[in-house]
């Protein structure tokens, strides 16, 4: 279904949502935050919304810190968030994520209490590559809605039942002129835009030709196994488990890892799978880009650009990709 | 929508019926335990090869393979003191509740290997998942043909369960070789190193699996043996570890290359594990 919002309403809209439900939108370009009138609406944001769905503490289990204590399990949120301002790329990225923590408990609760309403770009950013890793973003995957704005108006395509209860009275049914606008913007952002040959190549190439491929150790040169691009990524999922005590009380919570440490993956002995940084490095990108690639059909990437913009040391994302589909 | 099963991480609470010190050092414990919930004890069902987490509040978890057989009562962890959470685990008198979340894992496919000679080949104190399965295989002695089982320690003090180890030497029905690495006082069973000593048995690799358990120098040096032995790499199981946090296949600590240990492991052919990256 496609809907007509005036661009002057969506304020009021907004604000209407805000008194029913806990409202997230873009509030700078860092990143999300509670609605209270701001909107950056200019360009996605630093952040992804990946820290909806896995948040930097995720709590698991309350317990007194002593011997033989049982802990209590620790209910998650119940109420339901409405998200507004979704670049599609980052919904890709959630809707990624749920292919592997579809039925974690946690995740499971966030997402079905989350709406998730999209907006498109208006242009590609200058990092973007989201087309060449297969993503089409009108096609909603991870929205409830999307809003395309367009001559004044945005154009709002409605992809679960369940968002029908966002829509106010300020939305009208699309006519069929305005269906077909949508339907040539779309039509046209295929021709631009396709996905790239790369994929197919690295479905094709054998995992431990890749493994194997002499370029890693050049590719990882620069890295500083810092860790920023998987905690910046809308897709890398990894997360760590601690106990943390304070005085008499403790709290097992969840939080973002990254495989890029040198910790990640070592053994209580001492031996470590992937001691060098070089190991750690072809790691993550043959996770992203073959290991995923080959278990779900699609990239671990949605091609935002942000590990790019963000990498200390400059290392191109992309480059990688195009090194690896050449084995 | 269709609810999927649900997974989570919470640990059920769980008591420290038995503490055993198993081994001279005093680094080696069995604890047996007991689902505080006796539906949830009773319902506890696995597959030899499996693993639970142990889980003491403010140490964390760690993955432990369950050294008990289905049938037994008690589930038997036997755990090296080495890290935070085994260190924790070592110093809680019996009586104590501590959490556990499992079984995790798939375990080692008996069903397969009915009617089949098993080589059961272990190295330290990795023998614990393999206790499982020999228990379970000599219950259910007559679906299998011959029983071997080659178990090597650094020495005589670091055999685990020695008084079970004496009633199996007794056994017509399974050939059971001891081995300790150099002479010791007190030793009159065999000297020499896992490989060595299942050179000088030479387990037939027709009609036969070999399960090995053991640190990565000994299987380094055991797998050529089984291959002259007969053994394709198809009939070769091995047990992986690596660094794990939630054990169900999504905080990803543990793949090996598309392979998680937790969920798609621990139990993997030669076959398997020579089409993954070595990183274990």
């Amino acid at each position: 279904m496609l809907y007509v919002l005036p661009q002057e309403k969506l304020s009021s809209w907004l604000k209407g949502l805000s008194e029913k439900y806990r409202l997230f939108v873009p509030v700078s370009a860092e990143g999300f935050g509670p609605y209270e009138g701001e909107l950056y609406l200019e360009a996605r944001t630093r952040l992804s919304v990946k820290e909806f769905f896995l948040p930097w503490r995720e709590p698991l289990l309350r317990f007194e810190a002593r011997p033989g204590a049982v802990p209590e399990p620790v209910a998650g949120p119940e109420e339901k968030r409405v998200v507004f301002g979704v670049r599609p790329c980052d919904a890709k990225g959630v809707a990624l994520i749920e292919k592997v923590f579809s039925e974690d408990e946690p995740f499971r609760r966030r997402r079905e209490g989350t709406f998730l309403v999209g907006l498109m770009c208006r242009e590609p950013g200058s990092q973007c590559f989201g087309w060449a890793m297969g993503l089409d973003p009108f096609a909603g995957e991870g929205l409830d809605l999307l809003f395309v704005e367009r001559e004044g108006r945005y154009l709002v395509s409605l992809f679960t039942a369940r968002a029908r209860e966002l829509l106010d009275e300020n939305f009208a049914p699309a006519d069929e002129e305005a269906a077909r606008a949508l339907e040539n913007e779309r039509e046209a952002f295929r021709q631009k835009y396709a996905a790239a040959p790369a994929l197919e190549k690295l479905k094709e190439a054998p995992l431990l030709a890749l493994y194997e491929a002499p370029f890693w150790e050049e590719l990882a040169l620069p890295c500083l196994n810092c860790g920023a691009c998987t905690f910046l990524c809308p897709t890398c999922y990894c997360f760590d488990v601690q106990d943390e005590v304070v005085g008499g009380e403790g709290v097992r919570v969840r939080l973002p890892d990254a495989c890029m440490f040198e910790l990640y993956s070592r053994h209580a002995s001492g031996h470590n799978p992937r001691r060098s940084p070089v190991a750690r490095f072809r790691n993550r990108f043959l996770h992203k880009f073959k290991y995923f690639l080959d278990l779900y059909g699609e990239p671990l990437c949605v091609g935002c650009g942000r590990c790019i913009e963000e990498c200390p040391a400059g290392v191109n994302l992309w480059d990688i990709i195009r090194t690896m589909s050449e084995v | 929508m269709v609810a999927a099963p649900k997974k989570n991480m919470i640990p059920e609470p769980a008591r420290i019926e038995r503490v055993v010190v198993e081994t001279d050092d005093g680094l080696l414990k069995s604890f047996y335990l007991r689902l505080l919930d006796e539906e949830a004890h009773r319902a506890f069902r696995h597959v030899p090869g499996q693993f639970a987490m142990l889980s003491v509040p403010g140490k964390g978890e760690c993955p432990i393979g369950i050294a008990s057989a289905p049938s037994e009562d008690l589930i038997l962890f036997t755990v090296f003191r080495t890290g935070l959470v085994t260190d924790a685990l070592h110093r809680l008198p019996e009586g104590t509740v501590i959490g556990l979340r499992g079984p995790l894992g798939n375990g080692y496919p008996l069903e397969d290997f009915r009617g089949k000679n098993v080589v059961l080949i272990a190295g330290g104190f990795a023998v614990t998942t393999l206790r499982a399965t020999l228990v379970y295989l000599l219950e259910h002695r007559d679906d299998y043909g011959e029983i071997t089982m080659i178990y090597g320690a650094r020495n005589p003090g670091l055999l685990l369960y020695k008084p079970e180890l004496k009633a199996w030497q007794e056994r017509k029905d399974l050939k059971l070789y001891l081995t300790v690495d150099r002479e010791a006082p007190g030793w009159d069973g065999l000297v020499g190193f896992v490989p060595q000593i299942t050179e000088q048995v030479a387990p037939s690799g027709e009609n036969a699996v070999a399960l090995v358990c053991g640190p990565p120098i000994m299987i380094k040096f055991t797998l050529p043996v089984l291959e002259k032995c007969g053994f394709t790499p198809e009939q070769v199981y091995l047990s992986l570890e690596n660094r794990m946090r939630c054990g169900i296949g999504l905080c990803h600590h543990c793949n090996v290359g598309p392979f998680l240990v937790c969920k798609d492991g621990p139990v993997i052919t030669l076959a398997e594990l020579k089409k993954l990256p070595p990183e274990y």
